[in-house]
């Protein structure tokens, strides 16, 4: 099942978390949501069923593992602000960059390489 | 409860005129620093809290406002005013208006109307205003507080999920824009979408609330408020304080940054308006960064400079300045006596004193507070009349008060030196007051309360009880003036009946030896005739003849309120009953008829140590008078006497002669005259048309000799068989003059009417009456026309 549901900045920073420990006990996960998030065990348990809910996260046996993982997650949000913001148009999100300069010669390098491993790809 | 609701009062108006001035302060320290002004409103929050402060000279609170009786004022005139008792004793009126006639001031004797206790019990309103004050405030603060705590929790709620950033930063994408909350570990959430920028701002800003304690300050006012929130002040003053917080930090945060980098500054207001918005978030406990007035805080980051040392050291001054003035309490003028802090109190009764019930100190000590101190004169001792309660505090023994009321007289002593100082009391004050939600009427049932339990009088009960079968029942008429005491006034004694020619019954008491005379003892008699005739409803007339002079007095049962009162109730008994121990102010009610022997047949003779008393007390304008018949003179000062001549105490005929004998003499019709002042009640005899003034010449009237004549008026030696009573008459054009003459078979009867023209000019250092003065003087002294009628 592909979750649909839109992520808070708390699911995002948890599913963060179970990405980098799982299979993580919820135990375990309560400690690195307090060290990492601030978190009480409570909001820790609240946000897990939620996503248990939302279907981005299982927890049996009080084992917690994800069900989606970053890439997918990362398209996601990427898409949603691709959509919202610049009408599909990843050109447009790139020159958005671009143009202001905010860009660094190491992240330009980065991208290049992107685009001729894509472009050889297709 | 009552204390509660003033005290909160007084301290949330002064609270309030805090507020205002430091709005006011506001305005001078526009450009200072702002965080002056949030020290001026750390003061405020003082005057909400604190109920008590330091007592300095230099207060601007008013003295009313610290010392409750603003707050008393305001509370308790909301309270159920209490039974109609129309002013008895001594009403008030003012010596210009028109006296009222004694048939009225008899009406106003009605006892206050009351349930079947031999003590009439005042109607009691239960839920008294306190209790309702009470609830209705612990309401509007319940409902304060619940909904800042829930707004509160709520908001905790929401922000459970923020993800920390670093030391106590957190970020969450479910508040709309970034605030600090908590008091005692407070946390910063921000927005996810910050530019590094502004997140520097908003932290350096958060950062300063914390630092400056704001998140102390702010919930404390928000609790502050809910204790306050029928103070309207205090609302406003409350947003400017969140006002101002946000801006003291906003100038916190721009003397951090950067000197000489007005591009810091510009960054700041920018992100100040992109992170403004309405107060979306509950107003008490978070302090959000675009949360107040952003345009107007923008303004002033703009115009903010750091201030020269001397514009600080300046502000700073006035901030001091006016701190103090607010939380500072003025100095208490003189003693203030706190009512419930009276304790002692004593009642005069029979020259001593008897000390009173706990439960009428204290309502009779709250006179003492709602007394403005400046309505107090400075008057010379005027003396114990029975009936005078005495308090006393108990930690100033320098300061004693007497209270009899409508008269509170301050006795302070220092050393050697005794001063008194007197106040006339409001009279919604000495009439009535709240004895734990009970209305008790002051003036009588106290009277009645301690002196007939403190003195060990019989109860009014037991004297009702003896009410005489009849007119002819002189043995019960004997033991009811013996349980009133008249054996203790005037010794052995014995009673007649005495039928008048009209058929009148008079009972007339005979003691055997004439006692000391003194005004005292003839009102004390009157008194107690005016309760014999309640009981004794076929009499007409109660009075007494001393042996040696031929002196005595009469009283009419006209003077019984309730137009005679044909029949008495306990109640009404009651109420007489109490009158009895009152002072001697209250003579001057009582009437007085002469009832002489034919040795001194047909003089007037008010109670003329009544008058040397009025001469004595030149302090005492006796303005409460109900009629005031004389007017000494214009010149002489406010000696306004008054002998009540009761409006039956001649035959019955004679308001027919009168009338008739000026008719027959006066040419044109009686009829567009000024009305009779409501005045003498003898002045209906007087066709109403006729008279604009009645004088009642029974002295000498000469103003330099007044006190000669006075004198000789008292010695009752110069009196001689031809002198008469007399009264002048003034109408538009005429003077007349009746002469009165009493004989034994013709009591009280118009001896003849004289009409004296021209008209002697209104005042009356003209006119010269004079003991012993008979027609042949009077014929020689003026001219004359008409007959002169005898």
């Amino acid at each position: 099942m592909k979750p649909t549901a839109p992520l808070s900045l708390a699911d995002h920073r948890l599913l963060e978390l179970v990405w980098d420990a799982q299979p993580v006990s919820s135990a375990q996960l309560c400690k690195l949501a307090a060290d990492h998030l601030g978190w009480k065990r409570t909001t820790t348990y609240t946000v897990i069923k939620r996503l248990s809910d939302k279907g981005y996260l299982k927890n049996e046996a009080a084992e917690v593992t994800a069900l989606v993982d970053r890439a997918e997650v990362q398209r996601a949000d990427g898409q949603e602000v691709l959509q919202r913001s610049f009408h599909g148009s990843l050109p447009s999100f790139l020159a958005a960059f671009l143009q202001a300069g905010t860009v660094t010669d190491q992240e330009a390098a980065e991208i290049e390489e992107m685009l001729a491993a894509y472009r050889q790809r297709h | 409860m009552e204390l509660f609701c003033t005290t909160l009062f007084t301290m949330s108006l002064a609270a309030a005129i805090a507020a205002l001035g430091v709005m006011v302060v506001h305005f001078f320290l526009y450009k200072a620093p702002r965080a002056l002004v949030c020290l001026l409103w750390l003061v405020v929050l003082f005057r909400m809290a604190c109920p008590v402060s330091l007592s300095l000279p230099v207060s601007l609170v008013p003295q009313g406002v610290a010392d409750g009786s603003a707050a008393q004022f305001v509370l308790t005139s909301s309270r159920p005013s209490p039974l109609e008792i129309p002013p008895v004793e001594v009403p008030e009126t003012t010596p210009t208006e028109s006296a009222p006639a004694a048939t009225e001031e008899a009406t106003d004797f009605t006892p206050p109307d009351t349930t079947n206790e031999t003590v009439p019990a005042p109607t009691q309103e239960d839920g008294t205003p306190w209790a309702i004050l009470f609830a209705v405030w612990l309401a509007g603060t319940i409902v304060g507080l619940v909904w800042g705590l829930v707004s509160y929790l709520r908001l905790r709620r929401r922000v459970a999920e923020a993800v920390l950033v670093e030391d106590n930063v957190y970020e969450s994408d479910r508040i709309p824009s970034p605030f600090v909350l908590g008091i005692f570990r407070p946390k910063i959430y921000l927005t996810p979408s910050l530019s590094p920028q502004e997140k520097r701002y908003v932290l350096l800003h958060e950062r300063a609330h914390i630092r400056r304690g704001d998140c102390i300050v702010k919930p404390l006012a928000y609790l502050l408020l809910c204790f306050h929130w029928f103070n309207p002040v205090l609302w406003v003053a409350y947003r400017l304080l969140c006002l101002d917080l946000e801006t003291a930090c906003d100038q916190a945060v721009l003397r951090r940054l950067p000197k000489e980098a007005p591009e810091e500054t510009a960054g700041y207001a920018q992100a100040l308006l992109h992170l403004s918005r309405e107060p979306g978030v509950p107003a008490a406990l978070p302090l959000a960064f675009g949360e107040e007035d952003a345009k107007a805080r923008i303004a002033l980051l703009l115009s903010y400079k750091r201030p020269a040392a001397g514009v600080l050291a300046t502000a700073l001054v006035l901030c001091l300045l006016a701190g103090t003035v607010f939380a500072v309490n003025p100095e208490a003028d003189g003693v203030r006596v706190d009512w419930h802090r009276v304790t002692q109190g004593a009642m005069i009764c029979q020259g001593e004193e008897v000390p009173l019930p706990e439960s009428l100190v204290q309502p009779l000590a709250a006179l003492l507070e709602d007394t403005k101190r400046s309505a107090y004169v400075s008057c010379d001792d005027p003396g114990l009349p029975e009936g005078t309660i005495l308090l006393s505090h108990p930690d100033d023994s320098s300061v004693s008060y007497r209270l009899f009321p409508p008269y509170l007289v301050q006795v302070r002593q220092q050393g050697e030196e005794t001063t008194f100082r007197q106040a006339v009391l409001n009279g919604k004050y000495s009439d009535y007051h709240t004895i734990d939600g009970n209305t008790v009427y002051l003036r009588w049932i106290s009277w009645y309360r301690a002196a007939e339990v403190l003195t060990g009088d019989p109860s009014a009960q037991e004297v009702y009880a003896l009410a005489p079968k009849g007119a002819e029942d002189l043995e019960g008429a004997k033991a009811l003036l013996d349980a009133l005491g008249v054996q203790e006034l005037v010794g052995p004694y014995t009673i007649q009946l005495q039928a008048e020619y009209d058929g009148r019954q008079t009972l007339v008491l005979l003691p055997d030896q004439t006692p000391e005379v003194d005004g005292r003892l003839q009102q004390d008699l009157a008194q107690r005739c005016l309760l014999l005739l309640a009981l004794v409803p076929e009499l007409d007339q109660a009075g007494w003849v001393f042996p040696d002079t031929g002196v005595g007095l009469r009283v009419d049962r006209a003077s019984l309120p309730r137009d005679g009162l044909s029949t008495c109730t306990l109640d009404e008994f009651s109420y007489l009953y109490s009158q009895r121990h009152l002072g001697w102010w209250n003579c001057l009610s009582l009437p007085y008829y002469v009832c002489c022997s034919s040795a001194y047949a047909g003089m007037f003779q008010p109670a003329y140590d009544v008058e040397q008393v009025l001469y004595q007390s030149e302090d005492f304008s006796l303005h409460r008078l109900d009629a005031p018949y004389v007017s000494l003179s214009e010149t002489a000062g406010e000696f306004l006497f008054s002998p009540q001549f009761a409006t039956l105490w001649g035959p019955p005929d004679l308001d027919q002669d009168l009338r008739t004998y000026l008719r027959a003499w006066r040419s044109e019709a009686l009829t567009d005259r000024d009305p009779v002042p409501a005045g003498h009640p003898a002045d209906a005899l007087l066709p109403e048309e006729a008279v604009q003034e009645a004088w009642y010449l029974y002295r000498p009237y000469d103003p330099d000799t007044l006190e000669d004549g006075l004198a000789e008026y008292a010695d009752h030696s110069l009196w001689s068989e031809a002198d008469t009573g007399y009264r002048l008459y003034e109408t538009q054009d005429a003077l007349y003059l009746a002469f009165w003459d009493w004989d034994n078979t013709h009591p009280w009867h118009l001896a003849w009417l004289v009409k004296l023209a021209p008209k002697v000019a209104s005042s009356n250092d003209d006119v010269y009456f004079y003991p012993g003065m008979d027609r042949d003087d009077l014929v020689n002294l003026y001219e004359w026309e008409g007959d002169l009628h005898g």
